[in-house]
This record gives structure tokens, C-alpha cells and sequence, in this order.
């Protein structure tokens, strides 16, 4: 198939795909507080406890891979926790962020208080905090200018953090529409801008809040104590078990874990009762940008049991021994954010080829599952390879002109009629209804497959010409 | 002749005392067969059901007064009294707040002090009560306190102090184990989830009774 027009960009916050939940907690516990009569030098102390009343949660695939930067999709997310923040008046909020458990304790720490903070000055407008993200290369950088282009109808081209000529044409036109200086050049201006613009598309125009109001803390710390910080890889949802993580373990394997681990790669956020008051310089939570010290301190006892990786794998809603902060747990235990864990992900990998049954190399695509817009090329052997949700069953993969629509679910196995139909199909044969049931188009499929690969043309699906067909189809 | 009592959920001594007619509790507790349980209990505020108290004859006190002339006999009662210090969740004071503590029907607006504490009189039968201090509301249950070596007592200290400990048996045993580790954590005690003495005197004193 001819390549040659770019694909246009896609409605990065269409579909019906779901990236967190929002839910309310169970009723507040109004058992009495116990006290007794005093003398004059006694006293009873009522300490206002922390009651969440409504959690938020948004998953990974709101998220770049390591990266704490929010995708376009989150728009949908951030509509759903405007209704909670209505429904709730006056419950302060508190955000959380959480790290899977693969790699340095300290990095997922930062990662995931990056995390928090993309959230924090998302809901607050804080375009600073956004700046201050942004100069941490290793994590946004001039790809978020890129998605943020493309999200607002400015096509950067290929979305690769390569500031290309393309891309700069992108920023002029984004410059020129907004009234800044024509320079192609995202600097700070333009990306004030950028992040303006951007935050208005995901919160829409009315969601703002204060971050001296709305929050537990009120602001009360620069740092943000109280009101966001990151939990790091200490409170995973799911731990893997130990066979899992040792076939994991292995490079080639490292993309399956990842997709495994979605589920712990989240932000949370609580809704207290409202009322509810908290001394920043008390909190226990060491800020976003700390390390993991002040964490350490509030672990459980048997921390160490809990962390471990056992025999079979565990999840929080099931076990509710996940969990390495007890502080964390307390507030967090009972939450449906926490028990209802995030669908799984799997990746989804296409490889692309021509009418010839060449690969297309670094071809531009547009892949689009659920509510998740993907836009890349092919690697050099014309291979796409993308996390999308576990449940997902349709798609659509743009490639030029073309449009094709996706049916995902398991394929049946070559030794099946219909297996040996769907991957012909797949490859360009014409078989028919493709039912699992033989037909003339069938068999003279099978002839064109065993001519061109030199097998013996008889139209049978045989065992030889079903592993030509496994290998050439990739499984 | 002397009584045996036998402690019930929620009694403390000043109500056991006006039940059979002394207008002060501290002559029970002050006398000398009731030595053991002041020993154990420390405070007459705080017993827990099951204790025995010793109620002693009642004194019988002899006035001469000549007659044909009015005269004034004035009933000394030992007052009871509630105090309660209000804090936000991380344990800092709540100063200056407008609040309402009721036992039974009496209702008292009352204004927390710079160490966010507020004191009023109470009836020695007053059990039932509410505490509202902004949009924080509970009721609350004079007398119900237990004492802290029991684990009824531990975790409702905890409770008051916000760390959730879960059902007064301790039978939420990750509950009670957070709330203890936490409160060791929070006040510089070792942190082993057990709760000791070293904790349950740190706990009394925290929590103020």
C-alpha cells in the first residue's frame, strides 16, 4: 500500500476506554468518642481524624511510560473528578502518587511525587510547577511539546522529541495563532502558553482549584506537605510473584512486566470529610521532591513481610497486605480507589507490510484503542508495539489513507480453520466469510500462500503450511 | 454494712457514689477498703467494668443547733467536671473555636482556650452527651473511657487521638497494630506495634487522662 499523505491527528479524548475511577467511600464511621469525667489537671485529647469520603484515581495509561507527564486522555478523568469535587463541597483533597516496584526505591519516590505535582499544578493552573516539571528533561522535555501541539490541533509531525522542522512549523503556527513572537522556538513564553492552553483542554475551562482552599494542607508548605506528594514503589496495588519476577528478570521480558506492573503506576486522590484540618509541618508524608527517609519511618513493623514477593501473586483488594506505609494504609485501606485495581494492560504488535508482504519501515501510523491515541512510526522492521487496556476489543489503525478497524481478542490457533483464516486475512488473502468453515476462497488462499512460499500447492491446510503460516504471521 | 459494686460499662466512681447517696466520691475512694482498686486504677474516673468497689456505711454526722432559729446547712458536693482538648488531625491544638458540648440535654457554648481545651461542669449521671466544634460533630459517652492496661482503654485513646484503631477488643488486629505503631512513630517510642507499658503511660499522658 501506498504511503505518502500524513495521517491526521485523532481526537485524543474520544471513546468510551476508562483510565481511573472515582468513587465514594463508605459511610464515615460516627461510633462515639469515649471519655471520661476529669479533675481539674486531666483532660481528654479528640484529635479530628482524617476520614476520606470520595477517592479519584488515574491510571498509567494516562501517563507516558516513565513519565509523569498527563496524556490528552486524562481530559476524561480530570471531567469525572470535577463532578466528585461538586459533589463534595468543602472535603479537602490530598493527591498521591505511586511508582511500581521495579527499579531504585529513590527514583520512583521522585518519579511518583512528579507524578503528584503534574496533578497538583494541573488542578490548580500552576503553569510554574509545570515549567519546573518541564526542566527535568529526563522526564518531559520537547516531546510533551510535541503531544501538547498535537493535542491542540498543531501537527508537530512525528512525535519523537526531535524539535524537526515540522514540528517548528507547528510552534510558529501555535505562536501565531496565540500572539507571541514567530520564532519556532518553544521557549518559556510559548510553553506558558503551551501549558495554558493544554491544562484548559484536560480540566476545560471552569475546573480550577485553589491550592490555598481546596487542599488538606491549604498550601500552607511550599513544598506541597499535605496537599501532594509521592509514595514511590511503597504501596503497590499488585505484587508479582516470585516466579514472575524472575522470568521477568529478563531483558527480553522487561516489556511484559511493565504492562503487568500498569496497575501500581497510578495517582490517587482522597476527598476528606469536610472540616478536616492538618498541620503541614506535622504531616508525616515527606514532600514530593524528598527522599525516602521520612517514607521509611512510617513502615509497618513487618514491613519487610509485606513488601516481600511470596510463592503466589498478591493484590491489595484481595490481601490488603501490600501496603508498606501504615500511614498510607490507614487512609487508603478501605478505599474502592485502592481495591479496585486497574484492568491490566497488554501490548498490542502489529507488524506492517506492503502489498508485496514487505515490511513497511519507519512508516508513520495512527493507532487508536479505546480512548488512547497513539501516533509513531514502525521500527526499522516495520513492527508497531503499544501498551494498550487488557479489555480492549476494538481499534482502528490509520496508515495513509488508509483505515483499518481492529477486532482484538485472542487468536485462535493455526491448527484451527479459523486460525489459518483470520491470519490469511490478515496478510491480504481474500477467505471468504472467514468463519471457520471451508470454502472456495479459503483453498485458493492457501494455494497463493504455499506458491509463494514454495510449499507443495494442493490448498490443503496442512501441517507444514500452518507453520509457514505461524512464522510468517509473527505467532 | 458495707456494699460490694460491681463496675458496669460506662460507670466512674462519682456516679456510683451519688447512685447510693454520697455526695462525694472521694470518701469511697479514700477509704481503706477500697485501697487495691485506687492502687490499680489510679484514677476514679477511669474503672473498668468487673471492678469491685467497696461501698462503705454512710457516715452518719451529728449537728447541734439550737431550735426556735433558722439555720443554713451547706451540702459540700465535689463537683465533676469535662475537659477536652480539641486538635486537627496531626495533633495541633484547634485555639479560639466556637463549640458546643452537651451532656444529656445541658448544652454549653464554649470557646477552646490557646491549648484548644475546654472545660465545663457536669452532673455526676450525665453519660450521653454531643461535641460539636464547627462542621466536626460526634457524640460522646461520659465514663466510657476504660482504663489504659486494658485494651478496651488503649484503643479508645487512640480512637479520640485519631489513629482508628478499630473495634475496642482490638479484634482489627492490622488496625490496632497501625494505630499503635503510629502513636510510637509520632511520639519518638520505639516502634514494635506492642503496647507496653512504656506506650500505655505515653498514651495516658497524650491523651490526657
Amino acid at each position: 500500500m501506498a504511503v505518502d499523505q500524513p495521517p491526521s491527528p485523532p481526537d485524543p479524548t474520544a471513546g468510551a476506554g476508562t483510565g481511573g475511577i472515582a468513587a465514594a467511600h463508605a459511610e464515615e464511621d460516627t461510633s462515639p468518642v469515649l471519655l471520661s469525667p476529669t479533675d481539674a489537671s486531666d483532660h481528654n485529647t479528640v484529635r479530628m481524624a482524617l476520614f476520606p469520603v470520595a477517592c479519584w484515581r488515574m491510571d498509567d495509561l494516562r501517563f507516558a511510560f516513565d513519565s509523569s507527564f498527563p496524556n490528552a486522555g486524562a481530559a476524561k478523568e480530570m471531567r469525572e473528578l470535577k463532578s466528585l469535587v461538586e459533589a463534595y463541597p468543602g472535603a479537602p483533597i490530598s493527591i498521591f502518587g505511586h511508582a511500581d516496584p521495579v527499579g531504585a526505591d529513590d527514583y520512583n519516590k521522585k518519579l511518583s511525587g512528579r507524578r503528584a505535582m503534574a496533578v497538583f499544578g494541573l488542578l490548580t493552573r500552576d503553569v510554574a510547577m509545570w515549567e519546573t516539571l518541564y526542566q527535568d528533561t529526563s522526564d518531559w522535555g520537547p516531546k510533551t511539546v510535541e503531544e501538547m501541539l498535537l493535542a491542540l490541533g498543531q501537527d508537530p509531525g512525528r512525535i519523537d522529541g526531535e524539535l524537526d522542522d515540522e514540528a517548528r512549523k507547528a510552534v510558529k503556527e501555535f505562536q501565531q495563532k496565540n500572539g507571541l513572537a514567530v520564532d519556532g522556538i518553544a521557549g518559556p513564553l510559548t510553553r506558558k502558553k503551551l501549558f495554558q492552553e493544554y491544562i484548559d483542554l484536560l480540566c476545560g475551562p471552569d475546573f480550577r482549584l485553589d491550592k490555598n482552599k481546596d487542599f488538606l494542607a491549604q498550601g500552607a508548605d511550599s513544598g506541597g506537605k499535605g496537599d501532594y506528594q509521592g509514595c514511590g514503589e511503597f504501596n503497590p496495588v499488585l505484587l508479582l510473584s516470585q516466579s514472575e519476577m524472575q522470568e521477568f528478570e529478563k531483558p527480553e521480558n522487561h516489556l511484559r512486566r511493565n504492562a503487568e506492573n500498569g496497575p501500581d503506576r497510578r495517582v490517587v486522590i482522597f476527598l476528606f470529610r469536610p472540616g478536616s484540618r492538618v498541620d503541614a509541618q506535622r504531616w508525616p508524608c515527606p514532600r514530593a521532591k524528598e527522599g525516602i527517609a521520612g517514607c521509611k519511618k512510617r513502615f509497618w513493623s513487618d514491613a519487610g513481610r509485606r513488601r516481600a514477593v511470596g510463592g503466589e501473586r498478591r493484590e491489595f483488594g484481595k490481601t490488603q497486605d501490600t501496603f508498606a506505609c501504615r500511614f498510607y494504609h490507614r487512609i487508603a485501606g478501605d478505599s474502592p480507589c485502592e481495591r479496585q485495581r486497574a484492568p491490566g494492560m497488554d501490548w498490542l504488535s502489529i507488524t506492517l507490510l506492503d502489498v508485496e508482504h514487505k515490511p513497511l519501515p519507519h512508516t508513520p501510523y495512527q493507532l487508536t484503542v479505546g480512548d488512547r491515541g497513539f501516533r509513531t512510526y514502525t521500527d526499522g522492521k516495520g513492527r508497531l508495539s503499544q501498551l494498550v487496556p487488557r479489555d480492549s476489543s476494538q481499534g482502528t489503525l490509520r496508515l495513509g489513507g488508509q483505515q483499518f478497524d481492529l477486532t482484538i481478542k485472542p487468536l485462535p490457533p493455526v491448527e484451527e480453520l479459523l486460525g489459518v483464516q483470520i491470519r490469511l486475512k490478515n496478510l491480504g488473502y481474500d477467505c471468504g466469510a472467514a468463519d471457520g468453515n471451508l470454502n472456495p476462497e479459503t483453498t485458493e488462499a492457501l494455494r497463493q500462500f504455499q506458491d509463494l512460499h514454495g510449499l507443495t500447492v494442493d490448498g490443503e491446510s496442512n501441517s507444514d503450511t500452518q507453520a509457514k503460516l505461524k512464522e510468517v504471521y509473527g505467532h | 454494712m458495707a456494699t460490694n459494686h460491681i463496675v458496669k460499662q460506662g460507670e466512674h466512681l462519682a456516679r456510683i457514689a451519688a447512685q447510693y447517696g454520697f455526695r462525694d466520691y472521694t470518701t469511697i475512694w479514700g477509704h481503706p477498703a477500697n485501697a487495691a482498686l485506687k492502687q490499680k486504677r489510679k484514677s476514679p474516673h477511669v474503672l473498668h467494668p468487673g471492678d469491685t468497689v467497696i461501698i462503705p456505711e454512710k457516715a452518719v454526722k451529728t449537728e447541734t443547733r439550737p431550735t426556735g432559729a433558722q439555720h443554713v446547712f451547706r451540702v459540700k458536693t465535689k463537683k465533676l467536671a469535662l475537659h477536652i482538648k480539641l486538635q486537627d488531625a496531626t495533633g495541633k491544638p484547634i485555639t479560639s473555636e466556637a463549640c458546643d458540648v452537651a451532656a444529656e440535654s445541658d448544652q454549653r457554648k464554649l470557646t477552646t482556650n490557646s491549648d484548644g481545651l475546654v472545660k465545663r461542669r457536669i452532673p455526676a449521671d450525665a453519660e450521653s452527651g454531643q461535641l460539636q466544634a464547627g462542621v466536626f460533630q460526634a457524640p460522646i459517652r461520659i465514663g466510657h473511657l476504660d482504663p489504659v492496661d486494658e485494651i478496651s482503654g488503649q484503643v479508645g485513646r487512640l480512637n479520640n487521638l485519631g489513629y482508628r484503631g478499630g473495634p475496642l477488643d482490638g479484634s482489627d488486629k492490622d488496625r490496632f497494630l497501625s494505630a499503635v505503631e503510629e502513636f510510637q512513630c509520632d511520639n519518638g517510642l520505639k516502634v514494635d506495634g506492642i503496647c507496653g507499658p512504656q506506650t500505655q503511660a505515653k498514651l495516658k499522658e497524650v491523651h490526657g487522662s
